[in-house]
């Protein structure tokens, strides 16, 4: 019975404990299948690797997996809104096979299209029932999105692996944020998936508008957050567990590649990698190499392994992490990256010669009472010198401290980002709010 | 379901070796079900083939298939390693 319990504590506790040796042969399998898939179907992926000299047969060993090319995003923005229409040639399905349209937030340029199979999305679902089951989603639990179903994949795939694991899904698609907390009052719901920055705004909207204290009045004992890394940022996760008196894990994904990272109830300080659906590799931002141990940033390179109509092989994710040097007390020997995702390889930038990603600024100012959860740091160029202005707010409780707190905010900024600000404190309530991707690093140099 | 767990060998860690599990399935249940798998997916593409055209078979035999590869991912990908 004992060890039918332990296998209960896994999706499928077969795939998750895979040794990795066995992992690796897996994954090697799938690489190969899925080149060959795209490079029979796909002119693009020919393509580049006919121009790279490389035919899927030469792949044998999995050394041989990073002699493929990557991909990056600003190659599939050149292909698409051309026939088949409007994906272009990286298509593998025949356009009637489509059955799902996503695109990305165009934060970093013009959107990418993403086409998905019915058997695409079926997979979608499945990446993300692994992760919920890890989170400790169970069939009993009522699960409530505030989240506006539209043309971004967001929660649309939690929502159905929640189905998938046989909780009740609540839609919360068009509701205000108001009408949303009174919905999880009266319908008691158990979890709930979010952004950070949306989590901390409906806790903030619950207080100060409904006199509803999340943590106490309400029943949600989980929280999954995705689109920002602001679960993996420890002082950010604290704000929201304290306010939701619930669980808050982190998850990490992209519509080009899929839900490909998630943490686990025993929260390991990091990410487990999906490495049964994801061939996942750690490279040298400078050098290009290959990353196995444990403690050097490198740029994730991913591979989708089952992901058929517009493959994701070798996609250069820009997103910076680290392998962990523990495994993790769960039992799954699927790796962890520490931290979850650190940074942005785009966003890692020298300010006054100090290398710096914006988490780390967030790291800061979450971590200090007295200020509101809103920030934006802004830097700019002043004669030949960078200037960075960081503003934040007060809550109104404790203007009384104000300097105490400011001293602190200046400290630990030096402490921790080896930089100087110049600090502006702004009315409570007055900077922007977000629901979905925030943008509070402004890096306006480029811009003169 | 007759699972057993097995230490796993080869890990360099300390502590936490003792939690690092594969939790093993017997082989034969393995196939068993892999053989099931094959059963259900060759059923769902013999009713496209006899449906005629019909798009109410036609379309929910496809999402029968669609599934049927979460079990192949599940089950019988892994059924299929050498080592």
């Amino acid at each position: 019975m004992v060890r039918k319990k332990e296998a209960e504590n896994y999706w499928n506790p077969i795939v998750e404990t895979l040794p990795i040796e066995k992992m690796k042969e897996l994954q090697l399998k799938k690489f190969k299948n899925i080149v060959q898939w795209a490079y029979d179907r796909s002119k693009f992926h020919r393509k580049l690797y006919q121009e790279a000299g490389l035919e899927p047969g030469d792949i044998k060993s999995y050394e041989d997996v990073a002699r493929v090319p990557k991909v990056e995003k600003a190659m599939m923005r050149d292909i698409q809104r051309k026939d088949p229409f409007p994906y272009g040639d990286a298509l593998c399905v025949p356009l009637e096979e489509v059955t799902e349209f996503r695109q990305t937030s165009g934060t970093t340029g013009t959107p990418v299209y993403q086409p998905d199979t019915w058997q695409d999305w079926e997979w979608w679902a499945e990446c993300w029932a692994y992760l919920l089951y890890a989170q400790g989603y169970r069939s009993m639990d009522r699960v409530f999105l505030p989240f506006g179903y539209n043309i971004f994949v967001a929660f649309w795939a939690g929502h159905y692996a929640a189905e998938k694991i046989g909780c009740e899904v609540v839609p919360g698609g068009v509701l205000d944020t108001e009408a949303r907390i009174l919905k999880i009052q009266e319908l008691k719901a158990t979890a709930m998936m979010a952004t950070p920055t949306y989590v901390l705004g409906m806790a903030d909207t619950a207080r100060k508008k409904l006199g509803i204290d999340p943590a106490k009045d309400l029943t949600i004992r989980k929280i999954t957050c995705a689109g920002e890394p602001g679960a993996s940022i420890s002082s950010t996760k604290q704000r929201m567990e304290e306010a939701w008196g619930a669980k808050v894990y982190d998850h990490v994904g992209a519509t080009e590649i899929g839900a490909w990272g998630f943490e686990c109830t025993s929260q390991p300080g990091g990410l487990h990698v999906n490495e049964a659906f994801f061939l996942t590799q750690l490279e040298d931002i400078e050098t290009g190499e290959t990353i196995e141990e444990p403690g050097r940033k490198g740029k994730i390179v991913i591979t989708a392994l089952d992901r058929i109509a517009q493959p994701c092989i070798r996609f250069d994710s820009k997103d910076v992490a680290e392998w962990a040097k523990d495994p993790c007390p769960c039992g799954r020997t699927f790796r962890i990256i520490k931290g979850g995702v650190v940074g942005r390889a785009d966003d890692i930038t020298k300010i006054k010669g100090v290398l710096i990603a914006p988490s780390a600024i967030e790291e800061v100012v979450r971590s200090i009472k007295g200020l509101s959860n809103e920030f934006e740091a802004v830097v700019i160029k002043k004669g030949d010198l960078d200037d960075i202005t960081l503003k934040i707010e007060l809550f109104p409780d404790a203007e009384g401290s104000r300097e105490t707190i400011l001293n602190q905010l200046r400290d630990q900024l030096r402490l921790k980002t080896n930089l100087g600000y110049n600090i502006e404190v702004h009315p409570y309530n007055s900077l922007p709010r977000y629901e979905v991707k925030a943008k509070r690093f402004k890096d306006l140099r480029k811009h003169g | 379901m007759n699972f057993e767990i097995r230490i796993c060998f080869g890990f360099r860690y300390s502590i936490f070796e003792f939690m690092r599990c594969e939790v093993k399935m017997s082989p034969t249940k393995l196939k068993k079900m892999d053989t099931r798998i094959k059963k259900i997916k060759k059923a769902a593409l013999e009713l496209k083939e006899f449906s005629g055209g019909i798009q109410a078979v036609d379309q929910n035999a496809s999402r029968i298939l669609a599934s049927v590869k979460m079990l192949e991912i599940n089950i019988s990908d892994i059924l299929d390693l050498r080592s």
